[in-house]
């Protein structure tokens, strides 16, 4: 037994009994989340698994979740606020289930991110929710997947749901769910997935009321109240750990979608004593593009980078919520005045999440700090006609890049990072339903910056068209300004997208490019960034740098200017001593 | 059945005074831009007060879409209907949204009261929710397909929050939605008057008999026409994407009783924001036809049975989903010159009339409240000069055919807006010359007071000309100009959407002229001075027109 549960134990809980619980819990969820993967219709969902779940108690506190996506963990919690502000649960009847999506009226962080929250009785009173959040690919707005950096107003970005019920005592709405289908490109899949989603919770409310009649009602109550109390005195017990002190970092984007200036992300993490702060104040003002942060999304930022620095394991619940207190002045792009767009939250996101850990830097040692990965969402759209069945598609991916390089070894390749978790649509799924075809995927020679640990390479995804017409958008960032490196460690290389590479029309585009027309035949490849190194490229292993060569990661060049023509053959030598 | 014909008319005037008086919104309480119609329980139009005659056909759709989706028997006494969507409901365009109430008597629906607002935002990509540039339905706001708004009496706040919520200016969405309802539920108890003192019988066979005698009054009317076909084109200056000129190609086929309006011949669906969809379509040639053939025919089902309208799917007069259709009342008042136009062939020279201004030029402002509260959405239709007559001159700046809304007064808009009106006049020289004069256009210069303010319009025929008739001249084009006779002055196209204006900065739009009825040189003297004196002609260009002896001899009259 560790001395935290060693603690637990001393406020007077079961450590091993609540490890158990949790762990019910923990299956609830993931079954959840496996049902909605599962039976899900559109790709988005069932393929790129762009959805998460969670489970609370039925003063909306979360008390277990699957997220997927660390950002759903935002909408998860607001929605289940939003729930509670709006409908009293004297008013809720068994075989309910809410709808929203809204940032700005249900806690929502971008429309088409669509929440069911569904409440679950236990002797005729509402005892906990069950509510899960999924990615649909098109909810309406000026382009197809709803989406724009460029959007100018929440107006532009689809159709907005506060919170209403979808179903009432166990019927469907089908006048509403007609009305939200129809409110999207894509009505079929639309309505048969939020119907997974109704069920998916419906599921979910039938294992958690097994684990009810297994254990009692009080019992799961007080399990509840244990676990929410050992994971807040878990964190903070970690903060009262960290030196007492303001620690800041600025990380930056390429333009607020609108172009103009680069826009700063100020993180400052302000430690007292149990209790840990974390102020925008100084961030660039609020976006007049679709780049700014609602309030739900800041916050799952903010949880997602404490857990991860501090406390990898520790169980994400309400109860770590608790010791952290969030601040960002009004108008700011992490934190927007209604009706700013908000659209491509994502990339900020991760932008903000590389301010906070760059601002950990001054807490943590030295071993423990990371350099920036690629630092954002970078996502292409497609939307033509369906080759099977009648309408549109819309095909969105998000794409991944370099990790920064750590302490021990060098930054993953071509991976999501912090705010984001979804699978790529395979290209044998993607041709299979799409007109499209994947001309390339592979990673990005050279993109990596160096150091003793070199960061990972982005990742090149060149699609093409293969009837005329598909509509093309991108939403990406860090075309202008690479991930930088820590302790001597290089920046890692920029994105680029490329209309029609090493065609006679190529054409480099920029990064927040909307409703571009394709023909039969044009592509469109995007080139995410890779991440920085950590420590000087001096110290690099001789073999790691052999390997980089061999492997085709960095080119014979590229190496040669970083790590010096010397070092460089003698790597080569190393390797394979007969070429010496 | 005259006397049951004004009973029932009785109760559309008052339903469309409360709508109006009641509502919050300066769109629909100042310059109405709304319509209310009288059902019976199979969803025939039984009487109709359409301020707009556009509105008829969301009238009509929004009915028979409520009867396509919902059966009678499901509804309830209390329940009522909203829907505005183009594809799905049979509406017009997205900010016109119905509200359709079923009226029971014993039990059973007996009759619809049904009304439509123009609502000035509802959502989408610019304020005002019209764009000619919109390339699809998904940009031009929420889509409300046929879903109840009232259940048994009790207005379903949830779903209300939704839709208001969808729109920039969701406190008058909310309040105007409610006076719908409640206006649908006053005609209601109206009806239950009629019903109590005429009986059920009664009244039901009266309105067999006025159906009846509508229909066989107009299919007498064709009757007396000249069998043939006769066809006529009027154009349009884009397809809101700019390109080419857009075709609307109207043949009217007399055979007999039967009477077809045929669009086969007009220009490809419209890549931006200027199709008219099917119900848009229907009301524009039932206007159309009645005005030419008997403009004193009561407006109801009979009238619409007696017409067959026809459009082949993909044209600008027949949209395919999910084609943007926002602008297509400028579309419909073309459709309405070019069926007019048909109609030249087929009527005596005194009742034909020289096209209009055939547009429904719209800006649109968008600001903050200067209460703070939220965002307003100001738009406005213009009018612009009516052809001219056998027997008079076109009205100056006037709304044309399918479109007659009151402008908002200038009073009223300074007071809720931050928007200053510079001028507002008549435009010299844009009515054509003729024995009778096209009526003139208007200037409307608006100055904005505060940064930050959105601007956007929808216009047309700012290149092609208002054709007169029998030697008339062609009326004048439309223009927009940004910061009038200012330094910085510029131009602008007739389709431009979100241009951002700061304080100081002026929109000043100037409206087609209506063209000439008869040879310039038949022009009667005294009417001559009268266009010269009154500034509604140059004299520059009166010479130019009639020639300077004739000018000469005109003034030396006076």
């Amino acid at each position: 037994m560790n001395s935290e549960k060693q603690n637990a134990a001393d406020e007077g809980f079961d450590p091993i009994a609540m490890e158990v619980f949790n762990n019910r819990l923990l299956s609830v969820t993931e079954d959840m989340g496996n049902t909605l993967v599962r039976s899900s219709f559109s790709t988005n969902i069932k393929e790129r698994r762009d959805c998460s779940v969670g489970l609370f108690d039925a003063r909306g506190q979360l008390i277990a979740q699957g997220s997927h996506v660390p950002l759903h963990l935002g909408s998860l919690l607001g929605s289940a606020e939003a729930v509670l502000e709006r409908y009293s649960i004297d008013d809720m009847k068994d075989g309910d289930a809410y709808i929203l999506n809204d940032p700005y009226m249900a806690g929502g962080t971008h429309m088409p991110d669509i929440s069911i929250v569904t409440p679950v009785f236990w002797d005729g009173a509402v005892r906990f929710f069950t509510a899960n959040i999924g990615h649909h690919s098109d909810v309406g707005g000026s382009v197809p997947g709803s989406i724009s950096g460029t959007a100018r107003s929440i107006f532009e970005e689809g159709l907005r749901i506060p919170v209403i019920r979808i179903q009432r005592a166990g019927v469907l709405d089908v006048d509403l769910m007609y009305l939200i289908a129809n409110n999207t490109r894509e009505p079929e899949e639309r309505e048969l997935d939020l119907k997974v989603q109704i069920a998916t919770n419906e599921r979910g409310a039938t294992m958690v009321l097994e684990l009810v009649r297994q254990m009692g009602v009080e019992a799961v109550e007080r399990s509840i109240e244990d676990i929410l109390t050992y994971t807040r005195r878990r964190l903070r017990n970690r903060i009262a750990e960290l030196k007492d002190g303001d620690y800041s970092f600025t990380s930056y984007m390429d333009d607020d979608g609108m172009g103009g200036d680069v826009v700063p992300i100020h993180a400052t993490v302000r430690v007292a004593g149990e209790g840990l702060t974390v102020d925008f104040t100084g961030s660039g003002a609020q976006a007049r593009g679709a780049m700014n942060v609602a309030k739900s999304a800041l916050r799952a930022t903010v949880f997602y980078c404490v857990k991860a620095l501090m406390d990898p394991d520790l169980m994400p619940n309400s109860g770590m919520f608790d010791a952290i207190t969030i601040y960002a002045p009004e108008g700011t792009i992490t934190n927007p005045r209604f009706p700013a767009p908000v659209g491509a939250r994502s990339i900020t996101c991760n932008k903000v999440a590389r301010a906070i850990i760059g601002a950990f830097e001054g807490l943590l040692p030295k071993e423990k700090v990371m350099a920036a990965g690629q630092d954002i969402v970078p996502a292409i759209v497609f939307s033509g006609q369906r080759e099977k069945g009648v309408g549109t598609f819309v095909y969105l991916e998000t794409v991944g890049g370099g990790a920064g390089g750590m302490s021990d070894r060098d930054g993953m390749e071509a991976i999501q990072v912090h705010m984001t978790n979804t699978s790529n649509l395979p290209a044998e799924a993607l041709e299979h339903e799409y007109a499209l075809m994947v001309d390339e995927y592979a990673l990005v020679e050279d993109s990596g910056g160096a150091g003793t640990y070199r960061g990972g390479l982005g990742i090149a995804r060149q699609i093409s068209a293969t009837q005329d017409g598909v509509i093309f958008s991108v939403r990406s960032d860090s075309h202008v300004i690479g991930s930088p490196g820590v302790f001597g460690g290089c920046d890692g290389h920029t994105a680029r997208l490329v209309g029609n590479h090493q065609c006679p029309d190529e054409k480099i585009l920029g990064s927040k490019v909307s409703h571009i027309v394709m023909k039969a035949g044009d592509s469109m490849r995007l080139e995410t960034p890779g991440g920085g190194g950590w420590g000087p490229p001096q110290e690099r292993p001789l073999p790691l740098i052999a390997t980089d060569l061999t492997n085709g990661k960095v080119s014979r060049t590229a190496a040669e200017r970083d790590y010096g023509t010397e070092t460089v053959r003698k790597a080569l030598a190393g390797a394979n001593p007969s070429d010496g | 059945m005259e006397v049951f014909s004004n009973r029932l008319l009785s109760i559309t005037e008052d339903m469309g005074n409360i709508l109006i008086r009641s509502s919050f919104s300066t769109n629909i309480k100042e310059r109405r831009d709304c319509s209310v119609g009288l059902f019976d329980g199979r969803g025939r139009c039984i009487c109709q007060a359409s301020h707009m005659p556009m509105h008829l056909g969301s009238l009509l759709g929004s009915t028979r879409a409520v009867l396509e989706r919902y059966s009678i028997d499901d509804m309830k006494e209390g329940d009522a209907f909203i829907c505005n969507d183009v594809y799905l409901a049979n509406g017009t365009h997205q900010p016109d949204v119905s509200v359709v109430t079923p009226i029971f008597w014993d039990g059973i629906v007996q009759f619809f009261t049904a009304n439509v607002g123009h609502h000035s935002d509802v959502g989408g990509t610019v304020p005002g929710s019209i764009s000619g540039t919109s390339r699809t339905i998904f940009e031009e706001g929420i889509r409300i397909p046929v879903i109840r708004i009232a259940r048994a009496g009790v207005i379903d706040i949830d779903l209300m929050n939704l839709l208001v919520n969808n729109t920039r200016e969701p406190e008058d969405r909310d309040l105007d939605f409610r006076v719908q309802v409640a206006t649908n539920e006053r005609g209601g108890a109206m009806l239950h008057g009629l019903v109590r003192q005429m009986g059920v019988t009664a009244m039901e066979s009266a309105i067999e008999d006025i159906l009846a005698y509508t229909r066989r009054r107009l299919l007498n009317r064709i009757a007396e026409l000249k069998d043939g076909d006769y066809s006529f084109i009027r154009y349009m200056d884009d397809d809101g994407l700019g390109g080419d000129l857009v075709a609307i190609h109207a043949t009217v086929r007399v055979r007999g009783e039967d009477l077809t309006i045929d669009f086969t011949g007009s220009s490809p669906q419209a890549r931006g924001a200027m199709s008219l969809p099917d119900s848009a379509l229907c009301a524009t040639s039932y206007y159309a036809v009645k005005t030419v053939l008997d403009p004193e025919l009561l407006p109801n089902s009979g009238l619409f049975d007696a017409i067959k309208v026809t459009s082949p799917e993909g044209t600008i007069t027949n949209p395919r989903f999910p084609g943007a259709v926002g602008a297509r009342s400028i579309t419909a008042n073309k459709v309405a010159g070019a069926i007019l136009g048909a109609f030249q062939g087929l009527v005596s020279k005194d009742r034909v009339m020289a096209s209009s201004h055939d547009s429904v030029p719209a800006v649109v402002f968008s600001g903050q409240r200067r209460d703070g509260r939220g965002t307003y959405v100001y738009l406005e239709t213009l009018g612009g000069g009516n052809g001219a007559r056998h027997d008079s001159d076109g009205m100056d700046g006037i709304h044309v055919h399918i479109s007659n809304t009151s402008n908002l007064p200038a009073e009223a808009l300074e007071h809720e807006y931050s928007l200053l009106v510079d001028e507002y006049a008549f435009v010299e020289d844009t009515g054509a010359a003729g024995r009778h004069r096209g009526g003139c256009g208007l200037a409307r210069q608006i100055r904005v007071l505060e940064d930050g303010i959105i601007f956007s319009v929808r216009s047309d025929s700012h290149i092609v000309t208002a054709p007169g008739v029998f030697g008339g001249g062609d009326g004048h084009t439309a223009r927009l100009v940004q910061n009038h006779g200012q330094p910085d002055e510029k131009i602008l196209g007739s389709k431009v959407a979100y241009i951002e204006m700061k304080t100081g900065d002026t929109m000043r739009i100037e409206t087609g002229g209506g063209g000439g009825y008869g040879p310039p040189g038949e022009r009667p003297l005294a009417l001559l001075a009268g266009d010269i004196l009154g500034g509604k002609m140059s004299r520059s260009l009166a010479e130019r027109e009639y020639g300077a002896e004739m000018v000469m001899a005109a003034l030396k009259g006076t």
